[in-house]
């Protein structure tokens, strides 16, 4: 809930992007539309598969369109364009996509189009356990008979959805943080510094105002929303260009710069997406990496760009998130482990060196992986360069010595497993490494890891003024 | 538009909000672990087989065993189904007489000397092309012949296996019954 | 009697294996063994069977039946004719041989029937179902003998032919194309001692019993058959009844045809049911001797009246249809019952008169047609004041 949907949403939503092995595009166009987060009108997807529907036609039997929409094989736009082309009534389709005649307008959707209403109409009928099927079904049934009212499908869908947002997306909290970020922003500096920029600080101070006002959001939760605000101001230029976009949204042109950065924003976290999805896919065996090793080298990832540009940020939330999240659980279990009024001292903290140190180790294990993987694509070739040489034959030796479950496997079985994965331990590596060098650097004055005392100092007595209550019941997991 | 000076409106918040729900729901998403089977796709195909179609043992385990799965097969069914009954209330004596099922009824006529039969009352249906009926661990779909004065009338000869097996769950109070 | 109906197809024949009428069941049905759906034409044949259809107007109260055939087809609307004859004969008592070892008889019919249940001519491919049914012959006694009615086809005769040699020495009959009624009147004169017995409503309900079959020599038909194909009798000789100057027999409801056969059915006897009573009295108007009908129009003293015996309360015995019957005469036996003629002798006769006596006349027309079937609507009050309708049938056939 922390961040404006619940787990049945999720799940929702989770089901259909793998159902259908929808690209991320699509997949993040879902999100948008489930959420809302369409401009300039939230409801038009709905407004286009009730058109859609209509124009398919169907035989006027609600199951037909449920067949095409539940098809397995119809998630592609040349299957779709091929399976309804010859299967609609002539004049309701050409050959980019499907016409329907509403009065005196054209509605037209392309095939690729059809794709992802397609898949909305799949996570309408589908989402919560198929609570919505029959309901839906029959608004279909009536929509293909006579007289075919197109207008009131759309405010049944449209009705319905925001059923579902009222009940698994709670914006409103989002909402009111965010505005509390942009009053943040403007109030705490002069009015000649710029509103849209902020830095670890500002994140920090931000959170601890959250506190005093009464909020306990894990310190994760407002890193990423700030991570958020940033990608929003960089794709749209700044905050002012956001607030008279909105004004002007009515202007056609705005409208779509808005629509595009949504888009943009929504599928901007494709690299570390695509990292995590490398890291989740490790194999067993070799055990080329613990699950523990997973988790850290993912809690560094996860918070991109900041692992980059704010490590020091990644480093509290690292070491002080996870204590906070260690609080959070024990609210929820109503036990287990240490009270809380002894986890606010955050005495099991982890030193920002120490986390430094961890991504370090972790980037020289990484470093080694890869050489070993490099060994063993190269297999036996023999190479001109003496040192390459040596490089190659110390990688071939270290094999042998590495303790982890499947490395005594045949070298064929390990030169398999590690060619489906060396790529990605390159990119995660570079991140990694892109996270440490940034943590050397230092901030206003002071290395990163110096800082830790105070901010231990700090955090402690944030959480001890946010948990005073002890088993109260907790609102944020995280 | 903004209110105060320096202060934007709240159309800024909440385009923030949705992005930030959108983009992390959607990072969610594309990473969560493979959901569980079957999946929608193969219970919708599953559910629109013909009659006589060959029996999914898998998938009729899963509607059997996992909760989940068979409340969403019945669901799915349910939406097309002209009528259905999850169960019959049987009289003192425990026979099951006649049952309704939507508007529909069903009754079993039973002779001394004779097969017994089953016959399904439209009541104003226009026609019923398919019938599906489950009990335990016991599911069966079979087609019905078109009716004639509002009713359709199947024999329930011991010697067929389908009729025995049909015989035996509609006399079952606990079976449900989908008329398609 | 235990009667074998052969439903004939070109893919050989199939039989009735029952036909019983189902309590509770909303309309007729019919299925193959071993199949649980009904068969391709039961909805066809539910029609035949349903209230104000053609066989409820023979049989009175039909009630939804469940009718089973030994294997399943689906061609054609040939199954009518011996669909319509096994309701009709099981309404007079009799039942179905489930296998052709049981049957006493043996009834072979095809062909689509008319709301009238007349038989439609066509192409039934008789020929071919007659060969087909060659091998269920052979699990037949050869003394129990075979009805066909043939329907109007191209190969009537060459099926009939092919038949007489296949029977070889059986006993086949050939009865005329009719309408199932009439075809049904025939085939119980000839086996009266059990229809007969049958005092009960026709309904099916009750099982007659068991007649045997007189022995071959004393089964006789006589049957006009219309096109000029003449006159059929057995193989056996037999007096030919047709045209016999001398009265039609008096029906007895235990006494079959001719007092030979009488003599040699020895479950003869004495019904134990009260004799059967009718709301009116019907009596053929015959020629005295030495008279003929012509004068009997102008010199109604030339007219000797018989009255006809009931078979039931509700059937009266056929009468023969012969050059010195001149007519029929009507007469209620409440004398404030109406009653309304309805069928064959409507217009096969002149005007109705009503005599000195009170009774209803209908003189026969000169060009009689081949066979009369008609029904009395009679209407009136029972004892405590409701209103009643009976229906009386009565028949002069050949």
């Amino acid at each position: 809930m922390a961040n404006g949907y619940d787990e049945r949403c999720a799940a929702d939503l989770a089901n259909v992007v793998e159902g259908r092995q929808l690209s991320r595009e699509n997949a993040c166009w879902l999100a948008r539309a489930v959420i809302g987060a369409i401009r300039p009108n939230r409801d038009k997807p709905f407004w286009d598969i009730a058109h859609a529907v209509v124009a398919i036609g169907a035989k006027g039997r609600a199951q037909a369109v449920l067949d095409i929409v539940l098809d397995p094989r119809l998630v592609a736009p040349e299957a779709i364009a091929r399976h309804l082309s010859s299967i609609v009534p002539p004049g309701r389709c050409d050959e980019h996509g499907l016409l329907l005649q509403a009065g005196d307008t054209l509605w037209k959707g392309s095939w690729t189009g059809l794709t992802r209403l397609l898949a909305l109409a799949e996570f309408i009928l589908t989402m919560e356990d198929l609570a919505a099927f029959r309901e839906v079904s029959g608004w279909l049934d009536e929509a293909l008979a006579p007289p075919h009212d197109v207008d009131l499908l759309v405010t049944r869908l449209v009705r319905r959805i925001n059923l579902y947002r009222q009940a698994h997306v709670p914006l409103a909290p989002i909402e009111k943080r965010f505005r509390a970020i942009l009053v943040f922003l403007s109030e705490s500096r002069g009015r000649d510094v710029r509103g849209d920029t902020f830095d670890d600080d500002d994140i920090l101070a931000f959170w601890r105002a959250e506190i005093a006002a009464g909020e306990r959001p894990q310190f994760r939760t407002v890193v990423d929303h700030f991570i958020t605000f940033e990608k929003a101001t960089q794709i749209l230029g700044s905050l002012r260009s956001i607030a008279e976009a909105m004004s002007l949204e009515a202007i056609e042109d705005w409208a779509e710069r808005l629509e595009a950065m949504l888009g943009d924003l929504t599928t901007s976290d494709d690299a570390a997406v695509t990292l995590a999805e490398s890291l989740a896919a490790m194999p067993e065996s070799p055990k080329i990496l613990t699950g523990a090793e997973r988790d850290d080298l993912i809690d560094v990832i996860s918070l991109d760009p900041f692992h980059r540009t704010r490590p020091l940020t990644v480093l509290r939330t690292v070491s002080f998130g996870r204590v906070q999240s260690g609080i959070a659980n024990r609210l929820r279990r109503r036990g287990g482990g240490a009270p809380v009024s002894e986890r606010v001292r955050c005495a099991d903290a982890k030193s920002y060196a120490d986390v430094v140190a961890r991504a370090e180790a972790l980037k020289t294990h990484l470093g080694r992986m890869i050489r070993i993987a490099a060994t063993l694509r190269l297999g036996d070739k023999s190479f001109d360069d003496p040192a390459v040489a040596k490089l190659l034959a110390a990688a071939q030796a270290d094999i042998g010595r590495i303790r982890r479950a499947g490395f005594d496997d045949p070298i064929e079985k390990l030169a398999a497993a590690f060619a489906k994965v060396d790529e990605a331990l390159i990119s995660v590596s570079d991140e990694i490494e892109n996270f440490t060098s940034a943590a050397a650097k230092p901030v206003k004055g002071r290395l990163p890891a110096d800082r830790f005392p105070e901010d231990r100092a700090f955090f402690s007595a944030a959480f001890t003024d946010a948990y005073r209550h002890g088993d109260a019941d907790d609102d944020e997991a995280g | 538009m903004t209110t105060k000076q320096g202060e934007p409106g709240p159309e800024v918040a909440q385009l923030l909000a949705e992005a930030h729900a959108a983009r992390l729901i959607a990072r969610e998403a594309l990473l969560a672990p493979n959901a569980a089977s079957p999946g929608v796709h193969e219970l919708w195909a599953y559910v629109r087989r013909a009659p006589g179609a060959p029996i999914s043992l898998g998938i009729e385990r899963a509607i059997r065993t996992d909760a989940a799965t068979g409340a969403r097969y019945r669901a799915m069914l349910a939406a097309i189904a002209v009528a259905h009954a999850p169960f019959a209330i049987a009289a003192a004596d425990g026979q099951i007489a006649r049952r309704r099922v939507g508007p529909c009824t069903i009754e079993i006529l039973d002779a001394a000397d004779a097969p017994s039969l089953l016959v399904i009352h439209l009541n104003g249906i226009d026609r019923l092309s398919t019938m599906e009926i489950a009990c335990g661990e016991e599911r069966l779909r079979l087609a019905l012949p078109a009716p004639t004065a509002g009713a359709i009338v199947l024999s329930l000869d011991p010697a067929n296996a389908e009729a025995a097996t049909l015989d035996r769950l509609a006399r079952d109070a606990a079976s449900e019954i989908f008329l398609l | 009697m235990r009667l074998l109906f052969i439903i004939p197809t070109t893919g050989g024949p199939l039989v009735v294996t029952a036909l019983r009428p189902r309590p509770g069941l909303p309309v007729s049905a019919a299925f193959a063994a071993g199949d649980f759906r009904a068969l391709p034409w039961s909805g066809d044949y539910g029609r035949l069977c349903a209230p104000g259809g053609p066989l409820s107007c023979m049989i009175p109260e039909l009630a939804p039946h469940e009718l089973r055939l030994s294997a399943s087809f689906d061609a054609g609307r040939s199954w009518e004719a011996p669909i319509a004859l096994a309701h009709l004969m099981l309404a007079r008592g009799h039942t179905c041989a489930a296998r052709p070892a049981e049957a006493e008889a043996i009834i072979w019919t095809s062909g689509a029937i008319d709301l009238d249940l007349a038989p439609i001519s066509g192409d039934y491919a008789l020929s071919d179902k007659i060969e087909k049914t060659a091998a269920l012959l052979a699990e037949v006694p050869e003394t129990t003998p075979i009805f066909v009615i043939l329907p109007p086809a191209p190969d009537a005769e060459a099926a009939w032919t092919r038949l007489q040699a296949m029977a070889n020495a059986r006993p086949v009959t050939r009865i005329a194309a009719a309408p199932m009624a009439e075809v049904a009147a025939v085939l119980l004169q000839r086996m009266a001692p059990a229809a007969a017995a049958a005092a009960a409503p026709a309904m099916g309900r009750k099982t007659p019993r068991q007649a045997r079959w007189p022995a071959m020599a004393a089964v006789v038909v006589a049957v006009a058959v219309v096109g000029g194909l003449g006159t059929y009798a057995l193989n056996r000789t037999t007096p030919e009844l047709q045209n016999r100057p001398e009265p039609a027999p008096q029906y007895k409801p235990v006494e079959a045809v001719g007092s030979k056969i009488a003599k040699n059915d020895p479950h003869d006897h004495d019904p134990p049911k009260p004799a059967p009573s009718s709301r009116v009295v019907i009596s053929e108007i015959r020629a005295a001797p030495g008279s003929d009908c012509r004068r009997v129009l102008f010199v109604p003293s030339a007219a000797v009246r018989h009255a006809v015996s009931l078979l039931d309360d509700t059937t009266f015995t056929p009468s023969q249809l012969e050059d010195q019957l001149c007519g029929i005469a009507i007469k209620p036996v409440v004398a404030t019952d109406r009653f309304t003629v309805e069928g064959d002798l409507v217009a096969a006769s002149l005007a109705p008169t009503i005599g000195p006596d009170g009774a209803t006349t209908y003189l026969l027309r000169a060009n009689r047609q081949q066979n009369i079937v008609y029904q009395i609507q009679v209407s009136g009050e029972t004892e405590s004041g409701q209103p009643r309708t009976d229906v009386i049938r009565h028949a002069i056939i050949r």
